[in-house]
């Protein structure tokens, strides 16, 4: 309550007094009086006061002056109130208001009773002064006032309930005060300090329903903050985002406290000037003291929210943490968010970053995740005290685990290395290193993976992540070809965990281990009872393969065949790899009845997968099993109505076996009819503008002439078509027809025309092959090695592989990468598909590595079997004759050297060849 | 530098304006005993470091000059131009036409409330560009006018036509915002999501700006951008949810996003959340209907959340073991 002074206007009441006491002397009342009101009128209230008392001392008994008295009582009253006797001003009013209950402003003199009171902090003799006025004069408009005050002084007592009720009852009685607000706020205050914070808030709702007063928008805000705080604290986190967002921001709520202070104090000149005139004495008293009130708290208020550090951001991070801790993501995404945009505090953005990359967590965003992970780190990593308080490393391991859930493995085993250099003692170790081999298993590298897997289950053998490491461990094993070794780890995997969710494909694992180690009998018993137990597995249909192979592989054909049958069109991929493998048991089973079957099968799949890429090649399979039932004409009537189905699909392939297929459905004889058969269609294909087939048609005629005019057909093909209108085997076939015939770059085109074109051709292997054997007769070594690479990696065909490992081979050694090359060179070496040609060639090149490597001995070994066991081939001979006889002479073994090159010179068809001038050049200089 | 002293061709502005400026050299204007053109308004004008108030009338617009009429000491009227730039504000009082727009209920009512905002407009056209006149505010309300009506692309011209003005207009946000929502009407997302900006709002119109995030979200939603489209339809839920009714539609807005991305946690949350904040809302019994159609997805998640909260209670259960051992 306000103790400055107030209420100077008494002036005008006092004209009355001055008739009453006109005939005064010096000392007489009129004196007292007329001095007493020019005090009051100059604000010297104390000399006023003096005087009334004088007056009241000496007069105030005085018969005649006893009506004037109540307004001396009054004046007297409001000096000692303005001076600040408060005692003296109370005991002036009681006394004013018992002798002139009636007078005019008893009303306020009892109000002022409680206000001197308030002033004395004495509130509960004020509460009864108030009480005291409400009751004598309920319809006086400081009832009001007073009412309020009452509530006002129980708040000051502590007496919370009381004051809730206090207010409440007030704002029930007087429904349309000015006061409502305030007094709404001060119950909400009063109901918070009771720990009612429900009804608390419920009374800051009641005021937003009512429109808020400018002036308690601030005061509400700061008390819902409050409410917010605590339920937070308490984990009420639904009624703390009641509260929250109740809450107006810092700007919004500085301007408005600005503007209130403006306001008032506006006001409050506004009362000054009219109280300076007289106006309305009594209302302005009143207005005063409230502006007053209400001034010193907005400062206070204002003065308090701008020293506020971050406030906006702190009650956005509280929200966000309320909508996290129940669960609500993406709210508290939204609100961590906008932390992040407005903080200022480096360590407010921290809080928000932090907490942000957990919702990100949760709500599996890794994307974003590694960005807020990285945009923290990057800020903060160097913050000795948040890599101290686990911060840092928490945001860094949350970062390498979402590279994990990306299955960017590679990232994730750079992060995870880097975490455990940094942070030996991360509170995630285990997860840490547990991840780290799962990203080296991820990527292949499954030496460094089954190490790390094998010391992870022997460190943290109670570890959570236990049956995740039990799990992976032998699929590494598995995937690195440790067959042996992962199949008793699946096996007490599954024993161990039955109810995981990887035990049906541990068991699985458990059974292709077996396939491998050629244990088919087991591995066929195992999948069975697997495919019993997981009827709807995932690999359902890739085990029935397996089966199928692994009951065909012990003679169980009729079983295999059931199983690979049973492979439906739902297994897509495996449904055509099942009817490939079923196609070797029926020809094992090789009777009439199976090649119908076949037949029926193959027939059954085109028509199940009409657009697969693969029909071309069942149409092959059923063709072939019909040629077996003697079924000739059906089979060639099929095939040609495929190819006129088919054959104009550009993309496609396999028309090679067909073609030559039909030719031996012709029959020796029926060829020159298979020649017309060809011609004919393709005169029909050119006329209907269907070129690719003709242009197939056309590589079937070539085909189908002796090798010798084959040369000037491919060309003729190739000018009638252009490259648009071939087919992928065509593009190779015209391909590989340039480069054999030394036009390199246009063979090349093709080739490359094919790779772009077709990437996924089964002739891609063809043409890397052909591309390395044509860069490797150039010269050019770096081209030939990256196409003989991809050349052995693709090539599925055998005869091609070995090309391909020759060329590969053979390029290494040109490289001088000798003990690269000797693999290749052993593989086709000891292959039986290999050509003979190619064989004093792998020795001659075995030879030469080692030669290169200074190993004389294996050098000759590899030469001797040369000329031991392929002298047919007498460049190679010749050759390895030379290269010997200059191993033995490194190695100082003269005769040995002189014998080699003797044997050479006298052979009768080696003795002739230009090379043997130098066996004799060397042999002189030995003798 | 001060244009008045350039331009100022009537005699007695300083007068007019107690004298602070000095003495003109212009031929003095005729004088009349009644004052011309529409007003009065009270007009701050510049004057020097300083400004100055009087009332005033308006006369007409010559390109950059504004001219008026005002009383002189003597009681006269005179009229004189004035260059714009030294026009600091105009107080023209708020027309009851503008206050009735948004009540119109009818179509009758829209048609005579866009009529009464043709003739302000026309009266304040010329001077559009002042401080204070409000003939922007007049175009912007009867854009909102259309827009309740359904001529998006009338509305859309009338706001465009605001935001196209070289001067500041302080219209230019609400009609910007306005004219992404026209858009958004007419199916223009890119269009709608060019105009609705969250940072150009003013910090304390929290209704604009949930405009704004709630047309955010439909535009980013309909171009299947779901997770920017969550992003903005919750910023008011989380930020200002008591304001507009925000919480209960961005709540039901939200739900088909999140059924688009399959998240069937945050599906089951938000309707939860509905159920208990806003149990007979419309939203929430329309989110209800809209459910139904994914009975399945939000059974399987019911069975995981009661299955969480199981493993919750079994997990509390055993911490409160461990703490009475």
């Amino acid at each position: 309550m306000s103790k400055k002074s107030f209420l100077s206007g008494l002036l005008i009441l006092c004209i009355l007094l001055a008739a009453v006491l006109s005939n005064a002397q010096d000392d007489s009342p009129n004196t007292l009086y007329r001095e007493g009101m020019g005090f009051f009128a100059e604000g010297n209230f104390e000399m006023a006061a003096e005087r009334f008392s004088d007056l009241i001392s000496r007069f105030g008994n005085e018969e005649e002056f006893q009506q004037a008295m109540a307004t001396v009582f009054y004046a007297l009253g409001c000096s000692q109130y303005n001076i600040g006797q408060y005692e003296e001003c109370a005991g002036t009013f009681e006394k004013f208001a018992n002798v002139y209950p009636n007078a005019k402003f008893v009303d306020e003199g009892l109000f002022r009773i409680g206000s001197a009171y308030f002033a004395l902090e004495n509130y509960e003799k004020a509460i009864e002064a108030f009480q005291n006025m409400m009751e004598k004069m309920p319809q006086s408009s400081y009832a009001e006032d007073s009412f309020y005050q009452i509530g006002v002084c129980h708040m000051l007592l502590g007496d919370f309930k009381e004051a809730a009720e206090s207010f409440l009852a007030f704002t029930q009685a007087f429904p349309n005060t000015a006061l409502y607000s305030q007094a709404t706020v001060l119950r909400a205050r009063a109901l918070f300090e009771l720990d009612e914070w429900e009804q608390s808030l419920d009374a800051l709702r009641d005021l937003e329903g009512r429109g808020r007063s400018f002036e308690h928008i601030t005061i509400a805000n700061f008390l819902a903050r409050e409410i917010g705080d605590i339920a937070f604290d308490y984990t009420d986190y639904d009624l703390a985002l009641d509260a929250y967002r109740r809450v107006q921001t810092k700007e919004f709520l500085l301007r408005n406290q600005r503007r209130l202070v403006e306001g008032i104090q506006f006001n409050l000149e506004l009362i000054r000037r009219k109280r300076l005139a007289g106006q309305d004495v009594e209302g302005l008293f009143r207005q005063e003291q409230r502006l007053n009130a209400s001034l010193g708290e907005a400062q206070q208020m204002l003065a308090n929210l701008e020293q506020m550090p971050e406030y906006d951001a702190a009650l956005f991070h509280r929200i966000g943490r309320c909508f996290f801790n129940t669960d609500r993501f993406w709210e508290a995404r939204v609100a961590f968010t906008r932390v992040i945009e407005i903080a200022e505090e480096p360590m407010v953005r921290e809080a928000a970053l932090f907490d942000l990359a957990l919702v990100l967590n949760r709500q599996r965003y890794f994307d974003d995740l590694i960005a807020t992970c990285t945009r923290y780190l990057e800020e903060f990593e160097a913050d000795e005290k948040l890599v101290q308080n686990g911060r840092v490393p928490t945001m860094a391991y949350l970062r390498a685990e979402a590279y994990v859930n990306k299955e960017f493995f590679e990232e994730a085993e750079v992060e995870l290395r880097d975490i455990l250099k940094k942070y030996p003692n991360h509170n995630q170790l285990s997860r840490i290193e547990f991840y780290l081999a799962l990203s080296l298993a991820m990527q292949e590298k499954f030496d460094e993976a089954i190490q790390r897997f094998e010391t992870w289950l022997k460190q943290y053998p109670d570890d959570i992540m236990v049956p995740e490491a039990e799990y992976w461990y032998p699929i590494s094993l598995y995937y690195s070809g440790q067959h042996a070794k992962a199949m008793p780890r699946f096996r007490e995997y599954a024993a161990k965990y039955p109810m995981s969710v990887y035990t049906p494909e541990a068991l699985y694992r458990e059974a292709m281990c077996l396939y491998s180690l050629e244990q088919f009998k087991e591995c066929a018993m195992l999948l069975g009872s697997w495919m019993e137990r997981f009827p709807d597995h995932y690999f359902r249909w890739e085990a029935k393969v397996t089966r199928g192979g692994a009951l065909a592989a012990i003679g169980e054909l009729e079983r295999a065949r059931a199983e690979y049958l049973g492979v439906t069109k739902e297994a897509k991929a495996f449904y055509y790899m099942a009817l490939t493998d079923c196609a070797k048991v029926f020809k094992a089973i090789a009777t009439k009845e199976a090649y119908e079957e076949m037949a029926k099968v193959f027939m059954q799949y085109i028509n199940d997968e009409p657009d697969s890429g693969n029909v071309i090649d069942a149409a092959y399979q059923a063709g072939w099993a019909l040629r077996q039932t003697g079924e000739t004409d059906k089979a060639q009537r099929f095939y040609w109505t495929i190819l006129s189905r088919h054959g104009n699909t550009r993309g496609w392939e396999g028309f090679t076996p067909v073609f030559k297929d039909m030719m031996r459905l012709y029959g020796p004889e029926g060829q020159d009819r298979f020649r017309a058969d060809l011609e004919q269609k393709y005169s029909e294909a050119l006329q209907n503008r269907r070129l690719t087939l003709g242009a197939r048609l056309k590589m079937a005629i070539i085909l189908s002439r002796p090798p010798e005019e084959q040369g000037a057909e491919i060309q003729k093909l190739a000018d009638t078509f252009t490259v648009q209108h071939l087919g992928p085997e065509e593009i190779g076939f015209v391909g590989q027809y340039f480069l054999n015939a030394g036009q390199t770059e246009k063979g090349m085109t093709y080739l490359n025309t094919l790779l772009t074109e077709f990437p996924k051709s089964a002739y891609v292997a063809v043409a890397h092959v052909r591309m390395a054997e044509a860069a490797y007769l150039a010269g050019d070594l770096e081209k030939a090695l990256e196409y003989a690479t991809l050349g052995v990696a693709e090539a599925f065909d055998p005869a091609l592989y070995i090309d391909a490992q020759m060329v590969h081979s053979e390029t290494l050694r040109a490289l001088g990468k000798y003990e690269e090359a000797i693999p290749g060179y052993t593989e086709v070496l000891a292959n039986r598909m290999s050509p003979k040609a190619y064989k004093p060639l792998c020795l001659l090149g075995l030879g030469d590595c080692h030669a290169a490597m200074d190993r004389p001995e294996k050098a000759i070994a590899f030469y001797q079997r040369i000329y031991v066991l392929y002298r047919a081939y007498t460049d190679a001979v010749v050759q390895a004759y030379l290269r010997s006889g200059e191993q033995f002479e490194k190695l100082k073994d003269r005769q040995a050297a002189i014998n080699t090159y003797t044997e050479l010179i006298n052979d009768e068809k080696l003795g002739a060849v230009p090379e043997a001038a130098a066996a004799k050049e060397r042999l002189a200089k030995l003798q | 530098m001060n244009m008045t002293g350039r331009y100022i061709l009537a005699a007695g502005l300083g007068l007019m304006l107690g004298g602070a400026v000095s003495a003109q050299t212009q031929p003095a204007a005729k004088s009349a005993d009644k004052p011309r053109g529409i007003g009065p308004y009270a007009m701050t004008v510049r004057q020097g470091e300083k400004t100055a108030r009087t009332q005033v009338w308006l006369l007409r617009r010559a390109r950059d000059m504004v001219w008026i009429s005002r009383k002189t000491q003597t009681g006269s009227f005179i009229d004189m131009g004035m260059h714009q730039d030294d026009v600091v504000n105009l107080e023209i009082p708020r027309p009851s036409v503008f206050d009735a727009v948004m009540q119109a209920a009818n179509d009758s009512a829209r048609r005579a409330a866009q009529r009464a905002l043709h003739a302000v407009q026309k009266q304040f056209e010329p001077y559009r560009d002042l401080p204070g006149v409000i003939y922007d505010e007049a175009l912007f309300l009867e854009g909102r006018l259309l827009e309740q009506l359904g001529r998006w692309d009338e509305a859309l011209k009338l706001y465009t036509d605001i935001i196209s003005q070289k001067y500041e207009s302080p219209m230019a946000a609400s009609a910007r915002v306005h004219a992404g929502l026209c858009l958004l009407q007419k199916k223009d997302f890119e269009g709608a999501l060019a105009h609705l900006d969250k940072n150009t709002i003013p910090p304390d119109d929290i209704d604009l700006l949930s405009e704004v995030c709630f047309g955010r979200g439909t535009a980013l939603q309909a171009l299947e951008k779901y997770d920017e489209a969550i992003m903005d339809y919750l910023y008011p839920v989380v930020f200002h949810p008591f304001v507009n009714s925000n919480e209960v539609r961005c709540l039901k807005a939200v739900v088909p996003c999140y059924v688009a991305r399959k998240d069937w946690d945050a599906v089951f949350k938000t309707f939860y959340a509905l159920r208990k904040d806003y149990p007979d809302a419309a939203e929430t019994q329309e989110t209800r209907t809209y459910l139904e159609a994914y009975t399945n997805e939000l059974g399987r998640e019911l069975d995981f959340q009661i299955e969480l909260k199981d493993e919750e209670l079994e997990e509390d259960e055993e911490e409160g073991n461990d703490d009475e051992a």
